[in-house]
């Protein structure tokens, strides 16, 4: 490395903000070519984004494969899967597979939104803590420390119990619950950049203080960022179906929570239904499942010891 | 020590924030939740009951710290006021009568789910790429990506309603009564086996592959090299020298999960309808039971965070380097 | 330190008795991504009886390489692909996990690069010597447990020492007793990796001191690797230059530095101030080491070399004597005709 410590002036002299730094090692973490490159190489990455893909496609076509409103009642009930109903029907007479599909629009964007904020957050206040240090870095640890440490599904459902029902709450309900996790790893990795020399030749060259966070941190730990967002977007659908599967969402709305509340509502369990509660729990578990698995993939791309080796 | 009184005071600040919280959310909240609660309940009052739940939720005249104040000292008393939908139970004795059955569920889960991810964490780890490691943490990751309930219900729907091996729903059946006979303990493992057999399926993934990855970095570490060139053998290696330290994370995250298995618990208990302070949890949110929703989720968290205190101090004996700084 | 008579440096490691490790025609492969890395390419040495051999190279040259591999402690994608390794007469290549597992420490020990890393932070010091002893002599807890005080003490640290976590002894201690840990079975040879890097230079002369002593006192054989030229001159009979996976001059010490053949040791040997100067890594050669996937062709070192012909470009140069006791692998210097008299191996 050609910028150490001792000769910060050479990068002082322009007093230009895009100082011309080499990309110092980090461990864990490839140029970005590399790391694309590892992506669309990785068998685990590509299943789970090829999933990701056929779902968000089916949620985006869902008025042209199921036209009409998914909740409205028909005459056949509690039919079992047939060429009609390819999933068959609820006891109220709903077509199990619209519900699916329009149900995979509310939970998708609410997951992926929630994943999305509660990044956000957990990047702002990892980055701030790691950052500034001292009394903010205690206080935001602390913060985080106490919200990653109350039970998150109980306090889910209190907020949800006195808040006004509806989908921002569900929405706002999650994130308070869920950045803390994201936080907490991103503040460590964070602080390992914090020590190293580009930053420190930023902080000399006098570059602001959020510049230098999210032009200088959040880029080198652009991989990590990801895995933490794959992780709370399970998080956000994951807990999203719980919350409406508890009758605590927004239970007038079609996601597979609310299906799924609905089928064990309406005694599905009972009767024998089992069409009915299958396709949004293998729905929610399949996204899931990719979700996590592209989350693999970026472990092992980053985290080469994690690979499996070839025999031989 | 300096380490353990650190985190004890951690818990304490953590534990009055969630009172803070309890205090300030039915008092801050839009749409006044409370006055729907009072509407549906005064009539089965007496006044000063009334009165006393007034103060509980901030109705009364007095100045906010005065309220915070008497709302903090009720609370070390064990007073969390009275339940609605148990009324006249006071919120402690409603939840003392369930919390047995949330410990017997979420602990009998907890302590399977670790024992048993984690052991085959370290096996997995220890043959890289055999049979155990290539089939295992994929197939459970797909399991753990079901949703507890979801997970809870197919168990139910397989185990209970076509094949009728194991009971419905309940913690023990109708008409038997408490006792130490063989009778009552069998049913109440049979009715155990469902619920927490949903929670172990679901969170033994993460533990086991938690624990793999640490073991693999932990088996690269010099001491390991060290210890095979000792001439050791692999089955002391493996424990004595790789799982003992891979399992210092292991701890520490063990804390942080068990807020996880509280909530897992609290899904299981409701499709299970098994008597527990999660079921419970629900009951009272739908039946606007706010005293008794708020006092079980405080009791959780101080669970919660008594139990993280009880693994910081497993972790001091387990680690040495934590015990002189 | 006491230093040999010119007569010892000659002598040891030639008698003619069966060396205790001899490596021969040795191969280790790297499986990477890009292709195979041959690491170590035909290295053939003997250790003698109560000789110190030293090996020095620049960092990446293979000669950790060779430690872990006499140790056969190489993993996945490390492998020997080929030679023998011969300790006190018997090849550890053919020896299967359990008969390995025994010959572990009990003939062949190894001190580590780090001593921080190389303890078990979660053991006290005495259990992890009380582990050699149960595993290797079936001995007693107790009985082992004396016997780790005893160690203790032969490397100058208090017994009530035994009960304390790596942690908390000092850097140069807990060297001294991953030292005391090698020797607990006797080994007939010890590997040392560096074993001072992570040291200041005041412990570190005081444990290289220490090692001296031991090795005269209790008569073991020690593979002294270390990219310290000057520390592996004072401590070692002999020693081997390494560069790029292959053996470049082998000969006593005081030869090697005195009198340098290969053009690469000369440079390593310029680049250096003698004993009695401050101590340098081996930085003071012009241009970065080969890249081991692609090795250059012929003779290793030409494209840094001074000295390089055409020749040297494509003829892979031999080890072959070219002075008394004292073996290089260069083309251009005259092969030394052994006298009648005496013959070599």
């Amino acid at each position: 490395m050609s910028l150490t410590n001792s000769t910060p002036t050479a990068t002082t002299t322009a007093g230009n903000p895009t100082v011309q730094v080499p990309e110092p090692p980090v461990p864990g973490r490839l140029a970005h070519g590399g790391f694309v490159h590892g992506i669309l190489t990785n068998k685990k990455a590509l299943f789970g984004l090829a999933v990701l893909v056929v779902f968000a496609l089916l949620a985006l076509l869902a008025p042209l494969l199921a036209p009409g409103n998914p909740s409205d009642f028909g005459p056949e009930a509690s039919l079992a899967p047939s060429a009609a109903h390819l999933l068959g029907t609820t006891s109220k007479g709903q077509d199990v597979l619209a519900l699916t599909l329009w149900g995979s629009r509310s939970s998708l964007t609410v997951g992926f939104i929630v994943g999305i904020a509660a990044t956000f957050i957990g990047c702002l206040v990892g980055i701030a803590s790691a950052y500034f240090g001292k009394a903010i870095d205690e206080l935001l640890s602390l913060l985080t420390n106490i919200f990653l440490l109350i039970p998150g599904l109980p306090l889910l459902v209190v907020l949800a119990a006195f808040l006004p029902p509806g989908p921002a709450t569900v929405v706002i309900v999650l994130v308070i619950t869920g950045w803390a996790g994201s936080a907490r790893v991103l503040r460590s990795q964070a602080l390992s950049l914090r020590s190293k020399d580009f930053v420190a030749a930023a902080v000399v060259t006098g570059e602001k203080a959020w510049r230098i966070m999210f032009r200088e941190i959040l880029p080198n730990m652009a991989s990590i960022v990801m895995s933490t967002l794959l992780g709370c977007v399970i998080y956000g659908i994951g807990a999203q179906a719980g919350l409406e599967f508890l009758g605590l969402g927004d239970t007038g709305s079609v996601s597979w929570g609310t299906n799924l509340y609905w089928a064990n509502n309406d005694g599905a369990l009972m009767t024998g239904d089992w069409w009915v509660l299958l396709p949004s729990g293998v729905a929610i578990a399949v996204v899931a499942f990719a979700l996590a698995l592209i989350n693999y993939a970026v472990d092992e791309i980053t985290n080469p010891r994690l690979r499996v080796e070839k025999k031989g | 020590m300096v380490f353990l009184l650190r985190r004890l005071g951690f818990y304490v600040i953590a534990f009055w924030a969630c009172i803070t919280l309890n205090f300030f959310l039915p008092r801050l909240m839009p749409g006044d939740p409370v006055s729907r609660m009072f509407s549906q309940v005064q009539s089965q009052m007496r006044p000063d009951q009334v009165d006393a739940l007034r103060r509980l939720f901030g109705l009364d005249d007095r100045p906010l710290w005065e309220q915070y104040l008497a709302y903090i000292g009720n609370i070390f008393r064990g007073d969390m006021g009275i339940s609605l939908s148990r009324f006249p139970s006071p919120v402690s004795e409603v939840i003392g009568s369930q919390i047995g059955w949330t410990l017997l569920l979420g602990g009998t889960s907890l302590v399977i789910a670790v024992i048993l991810g984690n052991f085959l964490g370290v096996l997995a780890a220890w043959r890289r790429g055999k049979f155990l490691d290539s089939v295992f943490p994929p197939l459970l990751i797909f399991v753990g990506s079901f949703p507890y309930f979801w997970l809870a219900m197919a168990a139910l729907y397989l185990f209970g309603i076509t094949l009728g091996w194991l009971p419905l729903s309940h913690a023990f059946s109708t008409g038997l009564s408490a006792s130490f006979s063989f009778e009552y303990i069998g049913d109440v493992a049979a009715h155990l086996i469902l619920p927490a057999l949903t929670i172990v399926l679901v969170s033994i993934g993460g533990w086991m592959l938690g624990m793999r990855n640490t073991m693999i970095a932990t088996t690269a570490e010099d001491y390991i090299t060290m210890a095979r060139a000792k001439g050791l053998r692999p089955a002391r290696i493996m424990f004595q020298y790789a799982a003992r330290n891979a399992m210092l994370p292991s701890v520490t995250s063990f804390g942080m999960s068990l807020g996880f298995v509280v909530g897992g618990a609290l899904l299981t208990e409701t499709v299970f309808a098994y008597p527990g302070i999660g079921y419970q949890l629900l009951t009272s949110v739908q039946a606007l039971d706010y005293p008794l929703t708020q006092g079980i989720f405080l009791t959780i968290t101080a669970a919660v965070l008594a139990a993280n205190f009880l693994v910081d101090i497993i972790y001091v004996r387990l680690d040495p380097r934590v015990r002189v700084s | 330190m006491e230093t040999l008579t010119e007569q010892d440096r000659g002598n040891i490691g030639r008698t003619a008795a069966a060396p205790v490790l001899s490596v021969k025609n040795l191969q280790v492969q790297y499986t990477a991504e890009i292709g195979n890395v041959t690491a170590v390419d035909g290295v053939s040495f003997d250790i003698g009886a109560g000789e110190v051999f030293g090996l020095a190279g620049e960092s990446g040259c293979g000669k950790s390489t060779i430690a872990n591999a006499v140790m056969r402690l190489l993993q996945t994608p490390a492998k020997i692909t080929g030679g023998s390794i011969e300790l006190n007469g018997k090849n550890l290549l053919d020896l299967g996990e359990e008969e390995l597992r025994r010959t572990r420490w009990r003939d062949v020990a190894m001190v580590f690069q780090s001593a921080m890393n190389s303890l078990n932070p979660v053991m006290t010091i005495g259990d992890q010597i009380v582990d050699v002893f149960t595993t290797h002599e079936r001995m007693p807890k107790k009985a082992a447990r004396e016997r780790a005080a005893e160690l203790l003490k032969l490397v100058d640290i208090s017994p009530d020492r035994l009960k304390s976590y790596p942690h908390q002894l000092s850097g140069g201690m807990r060297q001294r007793a991953v030292i005391a840990i090698a020797l607990a079975l006797k080994p007939s040879l010890l590997i040392m990796d560096e074993p001072t890097t992570a040291l200041d230079v005041v412990v570190q002369q005081d444990i290289m001191h220490q090692i001296k002593e031991l090795q005269q006192r209790l008569g073991f054989s020690i593979l002294f690797i270390t990219h310290d030229i000057s520390l592996m001159v004072e401590l070692s009979h002999r020693m081997a230059v390494m560069y790029a996976g292959k053996l470049v001059e082998v000969a006593p010490s005081k030869d090697m530095l005195e009198n340098p053949l290969h053009p690469y040791t000369n440079a390593l040997m310029g680049a250096f101030p003698p004993l009695t100067g401050p101590r340098v890594e081996l930085t003071g050669i012009p241009d970065a080491p080969p890249n081991m996937a692609h090795p250059p062709t012929g003779c290793r070192f030409h494209p840094r070399c001074p000295l390089a012909v055409d020749a040297c470009r494509t003829v892979a140069p031999p080890l072959l004597p070219k002075a008394e006791n004292h073996d290089a692998a260069c083309l251009l210097l005259p092969e030394y005709v052994v006298p009648r008299e005496r013959s070599r191996r």
